[in-house]
């Protein structure tokens, strides 16, 4: 089966990695810049700065006088970055051999891809749209080498589709620069007076070798359609990046999260494309005049809610401020699989792992982190004493079963911390009774009858020794509290209500 | 019928049944248990055996291997106390909520997720946050509804209004004490009048006698 190559490209990529970023400058005059705001010259414009006579090589200045109100952005090569990387994801949910060429170029291996798709064109409109959706403009070009389907999809005419052998015969009416636009030798072919592609094929091979050297050869190869070079695919992705450089410093956290809400917006659509979850998000922040700021977040459990990563965020930057203006930032998603639930016939339903994740991460945003989670059981004799671990319940039973019996025992309500109360104690028949007690709210009253005491040690091995003497009293007005006199202070504390 | 729409039907079937408590004199009045998709409210004051009926309502599911929450707003549970009591806590969330308004948040969102048994806790009186807004309650009455949940609002005076399934009430709580005159004492157990206050599809006004031990 001939191989068969699709290239997604992205003209005047630096342009369109910055409107991704900033999509309400997309009907403005906006110029990309390389070099300093003052002395570099333009890369790229949009339509509307094209219109008034913006082109690629002027310098600011000389734009700035054709259009006083240009918007003038320098080259970001982090939102490039992003959008690169945005750009190979979209290919990856075409085929699983992508190649990444960089600066808005990407190959992909179609060969195969006829049984999904009606036909290529088919196919290399579905590519596009699916770039347009990630706010990027995609043209599509399909050959059976990479450099015919790279200059197949720069044409401004998208999809092309180049037939398997034509390759030779697609080229040959297009001028040379198509073939190499950065190439010097361009020039010097242009002065032998060839004009096209076409032009430089029907040379003989070992003449153009015997004058341009192996470039030469290179190139008379190109001109006929031969292009040896394989399709590399690069290997799966460990993160997912968003970022961009800021025009103005920013030094309050609205105004960051705003844009931030956007950047983690466009990670949970690229997660989604390859099906993960976030589940550590890392932030680093650009400080001004120089510096970084890092930090890590764990999520409780992979998910891809923009809403709950924002509050995160929110609640670390409120915590720890970065104590500086931000002048950038870059979002790094660490990926995971998100868990699926398994659907039962015959037990209970099992909790969508993802919802359940999201939920947890809302309420530890809401809550704090050591307030909700799975309870458990701690060794040790202080009735006060519990710890909090991560919510991960097993697996439903396959089958229903019955509720176990209640073993019809009276619980105590625990009071963290202990309560203190005043206790008036007399002495009968050389036995110490508690006559009443004096504490806040409900913990008064007149002491209807006592049991105890019951002593308890613990912890006399470690630097936080208890010794308590117990009581269970019951108040004439009503309520049943467990009540210990603590050593040495001999301070008395209500521990637990029974109820 | 293929798979899911055996799931789906099986699923509403399950709507209409009931987690039981498995204390006998809860569940009848209940007519079975806690209604999948409705709230009830248990209401009682000082010792009325609240707390023990919330414990075994969770121990009840958690034993069906059905996932459940505590919403803990006085943050009163006892996990080593909780585990004796049956409750599986692999399989209870419990949240400690700060105030009555993020307890009724957490158990809207909690319900949402598709939990099967929310237990609402309110502590004792008075309550951090005091009241919410009625509506939060029928709004949470509806999220119950709308997953199949059984909702359990313990608390110390009424909060729910019109919103709840049911209002059990539990009063007239007297301890139970081993040993008489100069013989030591020892706290043997609690009985507490359970009475049916509101229900929407049984006669009210039932009373029943729930007897709980200290020791087992």
């Amino acid at each position: 089966m001939t191989a068969r190559i699709a290239c997604l490209y992205v003209p005047m990529f630096p342009l369109a990695a910055r409107l991704r970023s900033e999509p309400e400058l997309l009907n403005e005059a906006v110029a990309i810049i390389e070099g300093t705001n003052g002395g570099g010259h333009v890369v790229a414009a949009t339509r509307r700065a094209r219109t008034k006579g913006i082109k690629p090589g002027l310098s600011v200045a000389q734009a700035r006088s054709i259009v006083p109100k240009l918007i003038v952005r320098v080259r970001d090569a982090e939102c490039e970055r992003t959008a690169q990387e945005s750009l190979v994801e979209v290919a990856e949910t075409f085929s699983p051999r992508v190649e990444d060429a960089g600066a808005g170029v990407v190959f992909l291996d179609v060969t195969g891809l006829e049984r999904h798709f009606p036909s290529e064109t088919d196919l290399a409109k579905a590519a596009i749209r699916a770039t347009e959706e990630v706010n990027l403009p995609g043209r599509c070009g399909i050959a059976a080498s990479k450099l015919a389907s790279r200059v197949a999809a720069e044409l401004p005419k998208s999809p092309v589709i180049v037939a398997a052998g034509q390759e030779a015969d697609f080229l040959a009416p297009l001028p040379l620069t198509r073939l190499t636009p950065e190439l010097d030798a361009a020039s010097t072919l242009q002065r032998w007076g060839l004009a096209s592609i076409g032009d430089l094929a029907r040379l003989p091979e070992a003449e153009v070798a015997s004058r341009l050297g192996a470039l030469g050869r290179e190139l008379h190869h190109a001109a006929r359609g031969i292009d040896p070079r394989p399709l590399i695919p690069r290997p799966v992705p460990q993160e997912f990046r968003e970022g961009m450089e800021l025009e103005w410093p920013i030094v309050a956290v609205e105004p960051f999260l705003f844009i931030a809400s956007a950047a983690l917006d466009r990670l949970a659509k690229r997660m989604e494309l390859q099906g993960f979850a976030c589940k550590r998000l890392e932030l680093t922040l650009m400080l001004e005049p120089d510096g970084f700021y890092a930090r890590g977040i764990d999520l409780p459990a992979p998910t891809r809610d923009v809403k709950t990563m924002l509050t995160l965020l929110r609640l670390d930057l409120e915590k720890t401020p970065p104590g500086a203006p931000v002048m950038g930032f870059s979002l790094v998603a660490h990926p995971d699989r998100p868990r699926r639930a398994q659907l039962s016939l015959f037990g209970p339903a099992a909790l969508s792992p993802e919802k359940l994740a999201t939920t947890i991460a809302r309420l530890v945003t809401m809550l704090g982190d050591d307030r909700v989670g799975m309870p458990r059981s701690v060794d040790g004799y202080l009735p006060e004493r519990y710890a909090i671990g991560n919510y991960a319940p097993p697996p439903p039973p396959d089958t229903r079963r019955d509720p176990q019996s209640s073993r019809g025992l009276m619980a105590t309500r625990v009071f963290r911390p202990p309560l203190p109360v005043e206790v008036i104690t007399r002495t009968s028949d050389g036995e110490t009774q508690i006559a009443s007690l004096n504490g806040a709210g409900d913990l008064s009253g007149t002491v209807r009858i006592c049991s105890g005491p019951w002593r308890m040690e613990s912890g006399w091995w470690n630097d936080t020794p208890a010794a308590r003497e117990y009581w269970d009293v019951e108040l004439e007005r009503g309520g049943i509290y467990r009540v210990y006199q603590a050593a040495p202070s001999a301070e008395w504390y209500v521990d637990a209500r029974y109820d | 019928m293929n798979a899911s729409e055996l799931i789906r039907a099986l699923e509403k079937e399950r709507r209409n049944e009931s987690i039981p408590t498995t204390l006998a004199a809860f569940d009848e009045l209940l007519g079975g248990g806690l209604p999948r998709g409705k709230m009830v409210e248990l209401i009682g004051r000082r010792s009325t055996t609240r707390f023990s009926i919330t414990l075994s309502a969770l121990a009840a599911a958690t034993s069906m291997g059905e996932a459940a929450v505590l919403v803990d707003l006085g943050d009163h549970l006892d996990p080593q106390l909780a585990e004796e009591n049956g409750v599986d806590l692999q399989r209870l969330l419990w949240i400690r909520p700060k105030t009555l308004k993020q307890a009724v948040m957490s158990a809207e969102m909690i319900a949402a997720t598709g939990f099967q048994l929310v237990v609402l806790d309110t502590g004792l009186h008075p309550m951090p946050g005091r009241r919410v807004a009625e509506a939060s309650w029928v709004r949470l009455g509806r999220a119950a509804e709308a997953h199949g949940t059984a909702l359990l609002i313990s608390t110390p005076y009424a909060l729910t209004g019109t919103a709840s399934e049911a209002v059990i009430v539990a009063a007239k709580s007297r301890a139970q004490w081993l040993g008489r005159g100069r013989s030591p004492r020892v706290l043997a157990g609690v009985t507490t009048e359970l009475r049916l206050e509101k229900h929407r599809h049984r006669k009210p006004d039932v009373t029943t006698s729930l007897t709980l031990a200290v020791l087992p």
